[in-house]
């Protein structure tokens, strides 16, 4: 094994990410407690109407993880008619990524529900653009949040977008779910959660995951999305609950998951028998 | 197959990047170059039309035209501190930045020790302490684990005892408990890692030749 060329390596996992792609092979998705938290606390705010901040605070780095997970968040509150105020984060990267989940769910859902019940902007959702200024913008929003950014991407004024009417503050918002592959999801805790008392969600890289569980026992998460394995449980939920019939970005990944995970198990069980082989045929030489 | 040729230029970046997995070569090298050039320029072009235009640009040419003096001077006073910034550029008057730096530093400053604290350590302690012990209820035998494993660790950190009698011995078990966050840590890596290829891969098959549905 010490003397196997890496290159090897790459193009066994390169051959179990696409071998189970191509077959179509699908593992079942089980559901985890802080998706199901997620969904249930986004599902419980069409009783209230209280609209949901989607924040994409991630780059096109981690948008394979992320990208899914914006998309079927989006998907599910406009599904059950609640407000949805979209936002590209407080990096100017977000920005772009939030046009693709808006393009890609209302295409989906304008062909879902060709009945005539189609989305319409100002009354269903709204899009927020850019601003500078990193957690100070969390902290305008707190404070006037139609005042910290005017104006809609379109140029529109806020003040005359009906879905816009009784929302001043961060306190009239009934969820923000950050999506972002670094730490601005605590931005958004200690500012937006533990200053304004809005809850939290998170979406986040599965890199990130582990360190955001402490949050999740104290319910300064309400719920979290932990990689595409979160997406995956994410669009499995819309599914069977929503009846939502959609290509499962993140669900058909998870078969090439699985298989990269066994190869990488086993290697390192081969890597610890090689290692220690050799340990001891030196201590023999020796 | 795609017809966009934007799909295909995004396929050839992609493929040109993986070429590095064989080894290192100049189309590698031109594509990263690309992606950085390309992600800089983004940001430049959104902070531009997004920032520059909306918030400097048009208040203070409306403040002009209505002769509104205090609305210029409230949109003019900070784009000219935000523009001492650049005096980073030359050595001699690279001193004028430490004015904005010094501003951002103490609103940050101001505005995070509280909320920080107030997020970070009391409910963090708060869920670690154990209350209401059932010992028939599974929760309560997790959270006391929890309780063990963030007090052996904490000793782990605490450098100012020997580890040695009862302090080694909850020092040692500490390591335990940062070696399965460590291990749950690598688990969660390499499904990032993973994910970021089958994102690219999704995205040849899928989006580029159409095989995957």
């Amino acid at each position: 094994m010490e003397k196997l060329d890496r290159r090897w390596l790459f193009l066994l996992i390169g051959l179990s990410v696409i071998i189970p792609s191509i077959t179509n092979l699908r593992f079942p998705v089980t559901t985890s407690p802080p998706t199901l938290n997620l969904w249930n606390f986004v599902d419980s705010l069409k009783y209230t109407q209280k609209p949901i901040i989607i924040v994409t605070d991630y780059s096109p780095s981690t948008s394979p993880e992320l990208q899914p997970m914006a998309n079927a968040l989006f998907r599910h509150a406009l599904e059950a008619d609640i407000p949805v105020i979209l936002y590209g984060g407080l990096y100017p990267d977000g920005y772009g990524l939030a046009q693709i989940t808006e393009r890609t769910v209302l295409e989906e859902m304008n062909y879902h529900l060709a009945n005539g019940d189609s989305i319409i902007y100002g009354k269903d959702y709204v899009f927020l653009p850019f601003a500078p200024g990193g957690l100070a913008v969390i902290v305008g929003m707190g404070e006037d949040l139609i005042g910290t950014f005017r104006i809609d991407v379109h140029g529109d004024s806020l003040k005359f977008l009906p879905m816009m009417d009784n929302i001043r503050r961060l306190e009239d918002i009934g969820l923000i779910v950050d999506i972002a592959g670094s730490a601005v999801s605590r931005w958004w805790m200690i500012y937006a959660g533990t200053r304004y008392g809005t809850p939290i969600g998170v979406g986040t890289t599965a890199v990130s995951a582990a360190e955001y569980y402490t949050f999740l026992q104290t319910r300064q998460f309400i719920g979290m999305l932990g990689g595409m394995k979160g997406a995956a449980e994410y669009e499995e939920l819309n599914a069977q609950r929503l009846n939502i019939e959609v290509r499962k970005q993140a669900g058909i990944a998870m078969a090439s998951q699985n298989f990269v995970h066994i190869l990488i198990i086993v290697m390192v069980i081969l890597g610890n028998i090689s290692f220690f082989v050799l340990k001891k045929n030196r201590e023999r030489r020796l | 197959m795609s017809t966009s040729i934007w799909v295909w230029i995004a396929a050839f970046l992609t493929l040109t990047i993986y070429s590095f997995l064989y080894k290192d070569n100049p189309l590698y090298r031109f594509a990263e170059h690309v992606f950085v050039g390309a992600s800089v320029g983004w940001s430049i072009a959104i902070v531009w039309h997004m920032t520059a235009i909306p918030y400097i640009a048009m208040p203070l040419r409306d403040a002009f035209i209505q002769s509104n003096w205090p609305g210029f001077i409230y949109v003019a006073i900070p784009t000219l501190l935000g523009s001492l910034y650049f005096f980073r550029f030359f050595p001699k008057q690279s001193w004028l930045a430490r004015w904005p730096i010094a501003l951002m530093m103490g609103y940050f400053n101001g505005i995070s020790i509280s909320p920080s604290i107030e997020t970070n350590i009391f409910p963090q302690v708060q869920g670690t302490i154990l209350t209401g012990f059932n010992p028939t209820s599974l929760n309560s035998w997790w959270a006391l684990l929890l309780l063990v494993g963030v007090v052996s660790t904490l000793f782990y950190f605490f450098f100012s005892l020997k580890h040695e009698g009862i302090v080694g011995k909850t020092s040692r078990l500490g390591i335990w408990f940062v070696m399965i966050a460590f291990g749950a840590s690598f688990g969660y890596t390499i499904m990032a890692r993973v994910s970021l290829l089958i994102g690219r891969i999704q995205f040849l098959l899928h989006d580029w030749l159409g095989i995957l549905r």
